[in-house]
């Protein structure tokens, strides 16, 4: 068989294939609710108005008049106009109906804001309520990124964090217990430290400052045990996307036993409730056996503003092997003596020596070295030899 | 403006990605649904992705379809026959795809998509290593290995078919 023919062959049996008709539908409904998992962009009620059943409002349709937002530009109705306008902008891709319902405007240290709900009908009939949020950047009023679907009728607290250094906290409660972390740390064992209090707010809605939050957010709020959604944290994210793998998995040459641990699967060792404004950082997930047999993991977990390395030998007991910055390519944990060092760079090629002795060649991109080496030559793909002490 | 540039990349390039979808997970159905979650990711980062949406959709399609392949682990896959229900005749076709999809189901996932980005999708060498984040030398080899092991599979079915 030539080359031609294994093309053949490979158009001849997906000649028949066609997508399904309606993936267009499916992926733009899937794709907006995928911007509400990642982009975070939800809103809420406010707790007095939660007593108004809020299915009642139906837009323009509506046979009740629309219920007075709350906030101390509630009743201001060139504001109000102001932000249906900001709103109508953004919220239209979505396939809203009627008029947005205002549920809550004010004035923060950055600027005026307001939130927002209009009921929407996707392709098949389903109807959802988009909830979003309207800010003053440039001073001008915008809608905060794309919106929230959520059931009709369904409210979730929400938070939106305003100014120029990210350091005004809008967080609209709905009369759920939020609670907020203003920072977290780890402690000696890698485990995450956070301090939780109660948010106060006034009719609803609290508007307080918080550290710059600028490239790395520091808090946290959560209701029960539900992470309260920041509605711009989409905004705030790198605007470019990661050419490398977000996950690398790579098997020690000479792997026997396995094993299968996984630190971020442990709860005391997550930031459940926290955010994470680069979705694309590279963690290392590395396998493979000690010489004396035992199984052996290591990997990171990327934050922000760098990762935490662990490593598991022989049991699920993850051993913290300390903080990097920032999160990069370049792995390195030395094992308790005289189990050895792993190495890792992304599609780099390694040497090693010990004390000045000669250069030692070794294959792959994740290595296992021994105990003794205390230098590594790296020299990463197209790129030029580096050498760390190790 | 982008809605519509987004639209027209789906209506345009679907089917394309939805053979080589097809090629990578040997199951209409996981094709069908890898390339909506494609897709949906796309459509969220649609204003963000440079360098050419298509490569980008080969990019996140190949690392996925290699993510579900480790998330199944070695667990033998279910037999073809026992996904494409309602697929009794055998015509040329199903025989030639049947053939195919069991060939390519026996090299690794990264040799697997080598050739199916380099000779399903005739792309060049550099715009495949690009798809992998791995070197034109890697490409080159995995693609010889793999065809070699496509032939050797392929070819007594194909020639048997053809007589």
């Amino acid at each position: 068989m030539t080359d031609s023919d294994i093309r053949e062959v490979l158009v001849r049996a997906t000649s028949d294939l066609a997508p399904p008709a309606d993936l267009l539908a499916r992926v733009r409904n899937g794709g907006r609710r995928r911007v509400v998992r990642r982009r975070a962009v939800l809103a809420a009620g406010v707790a007095g108005l939660a007593a108004v059943p809020f299915a009642v409002w139906r837009g323009t349709s509506a046979v009740e008049p629309e219920p007075p937002a709350a906030g101390d530009l509630g009743q201001d109705q060139a504001f109000l106009g102001r932000a249906r306008d900001a709103w109508d902008g953004v919220a239209g891709m979505f396939g809203t109906e009627g008029r947005a319902r205002v549920r809550w405007a004010g004035n923060t240290p950055a600027g005026p804001a307001a939130l927002l709900s209009q009921p929407v009908r996707f392709d098949g009939g389903e109807r959802q309520d988009l909830l979003g949020w309207v800010e003053t950047a440039g001073g001008e009023l915008r809608a905060v990124g794309s919106g929230q679907l959520v059931a009709r009728g369904a409210v979730e607290p929400s938070a939106l964090l305003l100014g120029r250094l990210r350091d005004v906290l809008v967080v609209a409660d709905l009369g759920q217990p939020v609670e907020l972390s203003e920072d977290f740390s780890f402690d000696a064992v890698g485990q995450l430290l956070r301090t939780w209090q109660p948010v106060v707010s006034d009719g609803g809605v609290s508007v307080r400052r918080v550290f710059p939050q600028l490239g790395r957010v520091g808090i946290a709020m959560r209701y029960g045990t539900k992470r309260v959604e920041i509605a711009n944290l989409g905004e705030m994210q790198p605007a470019t996307t990661s050419q490398v793998p977000q996950r690398i998995d790579r098997v020690l040459a000479g792997a026997t036993a396995l094993g299968g641990w996984d630190v971020t699967a442990l709860a005391k060792y997550a930031d459940t409730y926290g955010y994470q404004l680069n979705p694309d950082l590279t963690s290392w997930h590395v396998r493979g056996t000690l010489p004396d047999g035992r199984a052996l993991v290591v990997q990171t977990v990327p934050g922000d503003d760098g990762a935490r390395v662990f490593f598991f030998v022989g049991s699920g007991t993850p051993r913290y092997a300390g903080f990097v910055r920032p999160p990069g390519l370049l792995l390195h944990v030395r094992l308790a003596f005289p189990q050895g060092v792993v190495v890792g760079y992304l599609n780099a090629t390694f040497r090693y020596r010990a004390a000045g002795g000669p250069w030692l060649p070794v294959t792959g991109d994740v290595v296992l070295l021994p105990a003794v080496a205390d230098e590594v030559e790296v020299t990463p793909r197209g790129g030029q030899p580096f050498v760390t002490v190790v | 403006m982008a809605d519509r540039e987004f639209d027209e990349f789906v209506r345009s390039r679907s089917a394309a990605l939805l053979r080589v979808a097809y090629l990578l997970t040997g199951d209409r159905h996981a094709a069908e649904d890898l390339l909506q979650e494609v897709l949906e990711q796309m459509y969220v980062r649609w204003r963000r992705i440079r360098g050419g949406p298509d490569a980008y959709a080969r990019r996140i399609l190949v690392n996925r379809s290699i993510n579900r392949w480790r998330r199944r682990g070695r667990r033998p896959e279910a037999a073809l026959g026992d996904i494409e229900v309602g697929l009794p005749d055998h015509s040329d076709g199903v025989v030639v795809r049947d053939a195919v999809i069991g060939a390519l189901r026996g090299l690794p996932p990264r040799q697997r998509a080598v050739v199916v980005l380099r000779y399903l999708e005739d792309l060049p060498v550099d715009e495949v290593a690009a798809a992998l984040d791995c070197s034109a030398g890697t490409v080159k080899s995995n693609a010889a290995r793999g065809l070699d092991k496509l032939r050797a599979v392929l070819g007594p079915i194909l020639v048997k078919e053809g007589d």
